[in-house]
């Protein structure tokens, strides 16, 4: 905008030969312009250090916010461990006097319908216990927290305990429990190995109704170990079959039918197998059925 | 000296600290009780149990306080103790067995392992 009139100025001045004065004004007109591109540039650099401050202090405040939500996270998380625990020890204490109790009589009573009795109250606060550790173990899972103590151990022996053990449950039930066990070892955690069978061997006599069969087979090849638990029962629907592995599902045809459950067993054979390096899958049989298959690797 | 068939059971939810005194009774001892971890080490340092079965949670003092003061002190240290507890979790377990603790049952037990474990405790105490 300056530089019109002065041009037409300097261009006046030229002309009647005033050089000294044309030199001297466009000497400041020059200054002028420098001065104020300066001056510009000079508010620039300031605004973009006031933005950069500000942007700084956002940051520092952000960070601020992270610290102090981490923080949050961490005291939930305590708290979180602190009612997991509290819990567990609430309902384990009154499971003591229920099964002490129920054991007390059923040493001394004689009556061998009343045993009878006694012998579900004992069956049902056992499986209370299995829930509340359950939930208790599904818990810790979730904060990733399953740490292996890792040993050698004879998957065949684990097997065929897991069998013995769910053997009455099967009876009851009118299943046929067969086990079919080769020699396998892997480095693994035996309580946590026979957790894992026991889920799944409870899970096929529960789904298959009386007059099915219930078979767990076992076999090693080439390093790689082959867990097959396999059932006669009502086969798990497509649709729920990528599902089934997560913590409180549960299968449309189990509650159909009525099946007892928390939806956390085959998560946490999930995360067991998986935590031993090991993959868990399930597929239908053909004729109805359902069957599980674990591989682990074998121990060297 | 420790009495040899004396046995202190510890804990607060009475409903359990008498099924505990009534088996061992059964199975031939003498048994105290006490609901808080201070009346149990009064008792302890009157009587001289040859062995307490310590619940972890009590008031007032908890079961892990109780054997720390039993173990530091060179006229009740060798008192034979058994931890029961609720608390599941393998630190709970660890904690108690690197206090000192003989041996360490998780609620809820079998009773009789109970007083198996008991037996096999004062098998191996010396005879006083």
């Amino acid at each position: 905008v300056l530089t019109a009139p002065i041009v037409l100025l300097i261009e006046h001045l030229l002309h009647r030969g005033l050089h000294v004065y044309v030199i001297s004004i466009a000497g400041a007109s020059i200054g002028l312009v420098v001065l104020l591109r300066l001056a510009g540039l000079l508010s620039a650099i300031e605004r973009a250090r006031g933005s950069e401050r500000l942007a700084r202090r956002e940051a520092e405040q952000a960070q601020r916010l992270l610290a102090f939500q981490n923080e949050h996270l961490r005291e939930l998380d305590l708290l979180k461990d602190e009612f997991v625990s509290s819990v567990s020890h609430e309902l384990r204490t009154p499971l003591t006097s229920i099964s002490g109790y129920a054991e007390l009589l059923l040493e001394e009573e004689s009556s061998e319908t009343k045993q009878g009795y006694l012998r579900i109250i004992e069956r049902n606060s056992a499986r209370l216990l299995g829930l509340v550790s359950d939930l208790l173990f599904a818990a810790r899972l979730q904060d990733g927290r399953l740490v292996l103590d890792l040993a050698p151990v004879e998957l065949r022996v684990l097997v065929e305990q897991a069998v013995e053990e769910a053997r009455p449950r099967a009876e009851r039930a009118g299943v046929v429990l067969e086990v079919n066990a080769g020699d396998a070892s892997v480095l693994g955690e035996p309580d946590r190995l026979a957790q894992l069978l026991d889920n799944l061997v409870s899970n096929a006599i529960k789904f298959t109704p009386a007059g099915g069969r219930v078979v767990v087979g076992l076999e090693s090849q080439e390093g790689q170990i082959r867990l097959e638990v396999s059932d006669t029962g009502i086969g798990v629907p497509p649709e729920d079959r990528e599902r089934l592995f997560e913590r409180f599902f549960r299968s449309q045809s189990a509650l159909e039918r009525e099946i007892q459950g928390t939806g956390l067993g085959l998560y946490i054979s999930k995360a067991i197998v998986e935590a031993h390096g090991g993959r868990i899958g399930v597929s239908n049989v053909a004729g109805g059925g359902t069957v599980f298959v674990v591989e682990l690797p074998g121990a060297a | 000296v420790s009495e040899a068939r004396l046995i202190l059971c510890a804990d607060d939810d009475e409903d359990i600290l008498d099924l505990v005194a009534l088996r061992l009774e059964r199975a031939g001892y003498q048994v105290l009780k006490a609901t808080d971890g201070e009346a149990a080490l009064a008792l302890v340092r009157e009587r001289r149990p040859a062995l307490v079965v310590l619940d972890v949670m009590m008031p007032r003092r908890s079961g892990f306080d109780v054997l720390a003061t039993l173990r530091a002190d060179p006229e009740l240290r060798d008192t034979k103790v058994i931890m029961l507890s609720a608390r599941v979790q393998d630190v709970d377990v660890e904690r108690g067995l690197e206090a000192g603790a003989d041996a360490y049952l998780i609620k809820p037990f079998k009773f009789s392992d109970l007083v198996e474990c008991v037996g096999e405790l004062l098998l191996d105490q010396p005879t006083t």
